[in-house]
């Protein structure tokens, strides 16, 4: 190589790091930015000198709780969720090479659902034990769609079309509990589109173990991730295990959704789209996209919860939907602007 | 220039659908109601404007027609008096039981029935009649609420079968609608007594608490998690309204759209700093407190609340304030009457 | 270096290749020919650790290519299959450094060491200019020689390719078969091809071996193999073998498809008219 031309490819490498950092950088404060914005409103006004007394001294209880014991743990969750789904969304279009997949295509959501819908509907005593039934009711889904899927090994289109299977059985079983008990429907309604609304620290402390955890193993797993992209052979060449790859993502990916769904209830969207932006904002490769997605993911869970809290205050809409309304657009707004995605 | 207006187009539609989407979901789940706890405000609206229509004034015993008031505060005419009866709904079939009226069939409960229903066929629930069995007892007037008959009448109309649409939301509407099934059924003096009966009791509880201060209330269902807060125009909140007491869901935006449970904002709830928090569940009392104890008593949120500081928490029984229950509407009302003010 | 013994492969219960046997010495360029459909994929498959044979085993240097690790032999053999796919915002230099995957532990990055492999890959393939350009962009020649170029990352001993140059025109295909002889003669990567161009593999080709039907028909120098019996009796094809004059390799000429007597008569004259000119 000569001199000019190395000197031309350490530029290249530089300038493409440099833009994939700037942006991580802008990510990161955007998040912190809406997190301080999560605590400063809400569906109660204060101002901000009230707010900040409140903290210091103690003085007002009533905006004292509402900051530390409603908002507080609503933003901490949200952060936890939304980077959850997001990233359980990377892993899964990663092993199964498909932009449309979603947690909800390996069985996890539905299975958590059935799980929490049934102990809500048919043994209400026992909702202390909802998050840890939707924890268990999506692994064992997700293990069903795995099963069925094998044979001699983990095909992409077979883990497809099991998902597909499972969620059509467990899906039914759900609508069959909603018109058998369709006078306790009222309760669930909320969980069912997804909420942030009534949680305290105890979910938060529930919840961030499993989700550093469930983070943790994404991160170090970006290489097999990257490899995967290539195609079955390639990886294959590559020294990459696939059967055991896609069942260790696929693993993950289910952890992460069914954890997320035993705490707030359903909430689509997230693990499909964001994954996508990541990709818009700082390319295709996984060691960049999936703390971009996990960051991104939480980005817009809070920003969703806030406008779900405040825009028809004292009334809180699901956050499911204010998502499906911010994101979408903003997705194909995206799609217009950035060049060579998709070609 | 075109392909932005396709992108616009596009946003437009699929903001649309996926709202669309969530409002019929909503839709949808609340209809799926067994009993009609959920009055629809325009309902109320209608009949407050029929209010004048609402009493039947005619005495119909002299000639042969059969004339009821239906919800709207139009009048339903039939020929003769109907003989084969079949209310979908079990408060109104254990009111037109207590008044003497021979039923058919009705609705399929599993609660509790007096002696002689438990035997008569069974027709499926308000949401999913069994066509069926109706057809099979030559059914001739189908008595339902408003709300789930909506979804039935094309049904009913091919098999030509007589159908009306009775409210049984709020307490008044109970005494209204046994005035007025005295009425039509030739049974004016037996809902006399049943209303006389009520009235008593009414007399004594309005007594006792008339000059008292007037407390706000909560009306809690779900669970402590994800719970939403029942308006005035719910059975339970219309009580606590007559009561004088201060439903805190008073004064919201777009009430008049809104459904009769709201999904609310805990940080109103801490705001607004109830005295009084009535929780209604799915199940009996005793359920019903597991599934909001833990919260209320860890949760440094709800210990704010004068209300639980104050021990005035209560879990309601489902069968007397998830719907109104018709003929035990009183007892309904002297309970919660204890209850705001003791 | 490898040794296929008694291969035998089945799909879905068909029997696909049957007692296949194949040695294979380092340095050398083999190519494996057939007709469509008559099992050469399959054998390199299964030779490379993509596929189990149902029969028989796979040896690479000695061991049981199944009963190795997958990242051994990867380190020691790559193969580059028919149809590939890298992200679109893959660049070259991107995908050649997925080379050196096989020789990380999966939580590792690349590190100096590994940056000079990927200088040095980019450089034998004269992929220089094109080093920061997305794949996907590339010409096809071009392409293929960048993942020729991944393939070199993983420094392997063994190089094994499907059908590399099918798709490509005539310059890219001779730009591609270059490049390996190049690597086969500087770093003595030892190349297992098939090919569908019957001159191709006879230039550039040490041995070759004939597969028809799954099974093995005959191997040998290009000499032995591009024979008129060879291609009357495998490919149905008449044709007319010279000996190409700079490498001394065969070359044929196709003359027409043998559908029955008439037709090799016609053949045979005109060959007997030319022969007496």
């Amino acid at each position: 190589m000569t001199s000019q031309s190395a000197k031309d490819a350490q530029i290249e490498i530089r300038k493409r790091l440099a833009k994939r950092i700037g942006i991580f950088i802008a990510e990161i404060s955007l998040l912190v930015v809406l997190a301080v914005i999560s605590l400063r409103f809400g569906s109660v006004r204060f101002s901000t000198g009230e707010i900040i007394n409140a903290l210091i001294d103690g003085s007002d209880s009533t905006i004292r709780i509402i900051v530390m014991h409603i908002r507080m743990p609503r933003t901490a969750l949200a952060i936890l969720v939304g980077a959850s789904l997001a990233t359980s969304g990377a892993l899964l279009q990663a092993v199964l090479r498909n932009p449309l997949a979603s947690p909800g295509l390996i069985g996890v959501i539905s299975g958590a659902s059935l799980s929490a819908i049934t102990i809500m509907l048919v043994f209400p005593a026992l909702t202390a034990l909802v998050p840890f039934a939707a924890f268990i009711g999506g692994l064992v889904a997700t293990l069903l769609v795995f099963t069925l899927a094998w044979k001699k090994g983990m095909s992409t289109i077979r883990i497809i079309l099991a998902g597909v299977a499972v969620n059509a059985m467990l899906g039914g079983g759900t609508s069959l509990l909603s018109v058998l008990y369709s006078d306790r429907i009222q309760g669930i309604i909320m969980w069912l589109n997804g909420t942030l609304a009534g949680k305290s620290w105890d979910q938060v402390k529930l919840l961030w173990p499993y989700v550093a955890v469930g983070l943790l193993v994404a991160l170090l797993s970006v290489n097999v991730a990257n490899s995967l992209q290539l195609g079955d052979e390639a990886a294959k060449n590559l020294g990459v295990r696939l059967n055991l790859a896609r069942t260790v993502l696929c693993a993950t990916a289910a952890f992460l959704a069914g954890i997320s769904v035993a705490v707030v209830g359903i909430i689509g969207f997230i693990g499909l789209i964001v994954p996508h932006v990541s990709r818009l904002l700082v390319g295709s490769d996984y060691r960049f996209m999936l703390p971009s997605s996990a960051i991104l993911g939480a980005v817009l869970l809070v920003s969703a919860d806030i406008v779900a809290r405040t825009v028809f205050s004292p009334i809180e809409l699901p956050v499911g939907v204010i998502m499906a309304v911010i994101g979408g657009p903003f997705f194909l707004y995206l799609l217009r602007k950035v060049r060579g995605y998709g070609q | 220039m075109k392909r932005f207006f396709a992108l616009i187009l596009v946003i437009i539609l699929a903001s649309v659908a996926l709202i669309g989407c969530g409002v019929q979901e909503e839709e949808t789940k609340e209809a799926d109601l067994q009993e009609k706890e959920v009055s629809e405000t325009s309902e109320k609206n209608t009949s407050e404007k029929a209010d004048q229509a609402d009493e039947q004034t005619e005495d119909t015993s002299s000639n042969d027609k059969f004339v009821l008031i239906d919800f709207e505060g139009n009048e339903l005419v039939l020929e003769k008096m109907p003989e084969n009866i079949v209310p979908i709904s079990y408060s109104l079939a254990l009111i037109l039981n207590e008044l003497g009226v021979e039923l058919a069939a009705m609705t399929s409960s599993r609660r509790e029935l007096p002696d002689n229903l438990v035997d008569i066929t069974k027709v499926g629930n308000p949401m999913r009649p069994d066509i069926e069995q109706i057809v099979a007892v030559e059914a001739d007037l189908v008595i339902m609420s408003p709300r789930f008959l909506a979804m039935h009448t094309e049904t009913f109309k091919e098999h030509d079968i007589a159908f009306i649409g009775i409210d049984n939301s709020t307490y008044e509407d109970t005494k209204k609608l046994i005035r007025n099934f005295g009425k039509a059924f030739n049974a004016v003096e037996k809902a006399q007594e049943i209303i006389a009966k009520f009235e008593e009791r009414e007399k004594i509880v309005m007594d006792r608490i008339s000059g008292k201060e007037a407390p706000r209330v909560m009306i809690m269902h779900g669970s402590a998690g994800t719970f939403t807060l029942a308006r005035d125009i719910t059975f339970a909140g219309s009580l606590v309204k007559m009561l004088g007491g201060i439903n805190v869901t008073e004064g919201l935006p777009l009430e008049d759209s809104l459904g009769a449970y709201v999904p609310f904002s805990q940080e109103q709830v801490v705001k607004i700093n109830p005295d009084i928090i009535l929780r209604v569940a799915h199940g009996r009392a005793e359920d019903t407190k597991k599934m909001f104890e833990d919260e209320f008593n860890t949760n440094p949120v709800w210990q704010e609340i004068s209300a639980v500081q104050n021990g005035r928490v209560y879990d309601m029984d489902n069968a007397l304030f998830f719907a109104n229950p018709g003929l035990r509407a009183i007892e309904s009302l002297e309970l919660i009457a204890e209850i705001l003010y003791p | 270096m490898i040794y296929a013994k008694n291969l035998s492969i089945s799909y879905d219960k068909k029997n696909v290749v049957s007692n296949f046997t194949m040695n294979i010495n380092e340095g050398e360029i083999v190519s494996i020919i057939g007709p469509n459909g008559s099992g050469k994929s399959t054998v390199l498959k299964v030779i490379s650790r993509l596929m189990k044979s149902s029969n028989g085993a796979a040896f690479l240097d000695g061991s049981d290519v199944h009963s190795l690790p997958t990242k051994e032999v990867a380190k020691k053999l790559a193969i580059l299959c028919q149809h590939n796919h890298s992200p679109s915002d893959c660049t070259v230099r991107d995908l050649i450094s997925y080379g050196r995957v096989p020789h990380k532990q999966w939580y590792e990055f690349n590190n100096y060491d590994d940056n000079s492999i990927v200088d040095w890959a980019i450089e034998v393939t004269g992929l220089n200019e094109f080093e920061h350009r997305y794949v996907t962009t590339l010409s096809g020649g071009e392409r293929q020689r960048a993942w020729v170029a991944m393939a070199l990352a993983q420094k392997t001993k063994v190089l094994i390719l499907d059908e590399p140059t099918t798709y490509l025109d005539v310059s890219h295909q001779l730009e591609v078969m270059e490049l390996l002889k190049k690597i086969n003669e500087e770093y003595k990567i030892t190349i297992i091809m098939v090919l569908h161009d019957l001159n191709q593999a006879s230039k550039y080709s040490d041995r070759m071996y004939v597969i028809n039907k799954g099974k093995l028909v005959m191997e040998g120098r290009p000499s032995e193999v591009i024979t008129k019996k060879m291609l009357r009796d495998v490919y149905k094809i008449d044709a007319h073998i010279s000996v190409e004059q700079v490498s001394g390799k065969p070359l044929f000429y196709p003359l027409g498809l043998i559908k029955n007597n008439d037709r090799i008569e016609k053949s045979n004259k005109i060959v007997k008219i030319r022969e007496a000119q």
